[in-house]
């Protein structure tokens, strides 16, 4: 009579279960050194273009102007954040960029809630630093994934959201001043903007025309037009404001740069 | 050639180069003079604008109104193009902002009346006040009593459109944070001019314009800064009006002070 060895099956499974073990172990790590890909980088790009224009809505609300309904885009566009940081966090891209993914998601949260609550006088300082220190990290963060995704001409895609977002943070600034938001670095922090977008400008006009097409430099051109229109009224010392014009400028302005970041995609992607 | 033909000659060149250079003097300043008019013609028009605007949306004397409003265009254009034959590029840059804002106003005329189209006016009279404000600054140099009244007197004119122009857009609905602010400035910066016209010495002829001013400004301010709850916009346009027209007979009064004076 042959004997039943009952402990091969007990084998069998601990040899199964190791084996499931280190191929999960295997997948995970895989996913977690995943490459960003260039919707990453569009993705966060976007972050921190939006978190601007939201406190430009957010100024707009509380000063009682209605053009463009800014209440609407306001909660649009903080649904859009988190939409986008979820997908971020979804995709598992290296622990450095994964950790970058979610100190933005920290920022993030802990201002959400003032944004979306009734606008108030009071919060809008706190707020203005909270979106500063957002948008400045997540353009770094931005450039990270950029560099990450290896995609010749990517840092091109890069710096021309740079461009919608300091043309949003100029807005910000503005629709701030026009609340009557006392800031004493207002000027000071108008021309750092407009020192900014005119150097991101003069480094896209200079490059290469496979990595910024003729067509797309053209449009730059055009929209720095709009951009100096803007500076103009940003920088007046009249004591007058023009929100409603001031938010048609910067919408006019942010729908041509999405305009140009699609060309820009398709030509380099 | 004797002595004192060369000597002739020369006292005929001195004087002639004189001459050319007084009359580039003049016409400089004559320029100069021509520039900051239609400056300050595009401050009151800007205002003059949107009020038209509003008071035709209104029903609110309507004729009167377009023909305000087509006059008001008419003068915009022309005075732009006097602007833009200067050679001064902060100028030059001002001309293309208030041209562009020129056209946006023409393009909102063009289209059926919108509350952004509402909103969007009052902003653009701003615009084109600030363009023309910052080119007034440019050439205005207010250097005797004479002067400073006369800038004073057309001051109140241009207040006195821009107060009306928030009443009725007011009445619109547009009682805004910073529609709001700028009224009450309106009103401030108005009551502060008014104080130097009384305190200054006009001649028997005028005192009457200025009484004028002084008892219709309370009744009005009532109505623009909605004191007065009952909403009568023709009472306003009218008393505005007679305000307008003593100030045209003080501002005329200073302007020929002035050009006898020079």
């Amino acid at each position: 009579m042959t004997q039943i060895n009952f402990n091969r099956p007990k084998i069998r499974i601990k040899q199964g279960f190791i084996m499931l073990m280190g191929m999960s172990f295997f997948l995970l790590n895989f996913q977690a050194s995943a490459s960003a890909s260039a919707q990453d980088v569009h993705e966060m790009a976007d972050i921190c273009m939006y978190s601007q224009r939201i406190l430009k809505d957010y100024a707009l609300v509380g000063m009682d102007v209605h053009y463009h309904d800014p209440a609407a885009d306001l909660k649009k566009n903080a649904k859009i954040i988190n939409q986008y940081i979820s997908n971020l966090k979804n995709h598992h891209l290296k622990k450095k960029l994964d950790d970058e993914i979610r100190e933005i998601e920290v920022l993030w949260k802990e201002m959400e809630p003032m944004l979306l609550a009734k606008p108030d006088k009071k919060n809008m300082t706190e707020l203005h630093k909270k979106v500063e220190k957002l948008s400045h990290r997540c353009e770094e963060i931005a450039d990270d994934l950029a560099k990450d995704s290896q995609i010749k001409g990517e840092h091109d895609v890069v710096l021309i959201a740079q461009l919608g977002m300091e043309s949003q943070r100029l807005a910000a600034l503005y629709m701030m001043k026009a609340w009557g938001i006392e800031d004493d670095n207002y000027y000071e922090e108008v021309e750092e903007v407009f020192t900014e977008y005119e150097k991101i400008y003069h480094e896209l006009m200079a490059e290469d025309e496979k990595l910024v097409s003729a067509e797309i430099k053209n449009k730059l051109k055009k929209t720095e037009k709009h951009f100096m229109m803007f500076k103009f009224m940003a920088s007046s010392k009249s004591g007058r404001f023009v929100p409603t014009l001031a938010e048609k400028t910067a919408s006019k302005i942010f729908h041509e740069i999405r305009d140009i970041l699609k060309l820009e995609k398709e030509l380099v992607e | 050639m004797s002595y004192i033909k060369l000597s002739s000659v020369k006292k005929s060149i001195i004087a002639f180069s004189c001459l050319i250079q007084s009359t580039l003097i003049f016409s400089a300043d004559l320029k100069n003079l021509q520039h900051l008019k239609a400056a300050e013609n595009i401050e009151i028009v800007s205002q003059k604008i949107t009020k038209a605007y509003f008071y035709i949306h209104q029903l609110i004397r309507v004729e009167e109104a377009q023909a305000d409003l087509k006059s008001g265009l008419f003068n915009l254009a022309q005075d732009i193009n006097t602007l833009d034959s200067s050679n001064n590029s902060e100028q030059q840059a001002m001309v293309m902002f208030l041209s562009f804002t020129q056209d946006e106003i023409k393009d909102i005329l063009s289209k059926p009346y919108s509350k952004e189209n509402g909103a969007l006016m009052l902003d653009y009279s701003e615009a084109l006040l600030e363009g023309a404000e910052s080119i007034v600054k440019l050439h205005s140099h207010a250097t005797n009593k004479q002067e400073n009244m006369l800038i004073t007197t057309e001051k109140m004119s241009f207040l006195l459109e821009r107060i009306t122009k928030y009443y009725i857009a007011f009445r619109e609905g547009f009682n805004d944070h910073n529609n709001v602010v700028q009224l009450n400035q309106a009103v401030i910066e108005f009551e502060a001019n008014l104080t130097k016209v009384k305190a200054f010495d006009y001649p028997d002829i005028l005192i009457g314009h200025v009484l004028k001013i002084t008892k219709y400004w309370p009744i009005a301010k009532k109505f623009y800064l909605g004191i007065e709850k009952n909403d009568l916009p023709l009472i306003v346009f009218i008393s505005t009006q007679y305000m307008e027209k003593s100030l045209k007979k003080l501002e005329n009064y200073h302007d020929k002070s002035l050009r006898e004076t020079k």
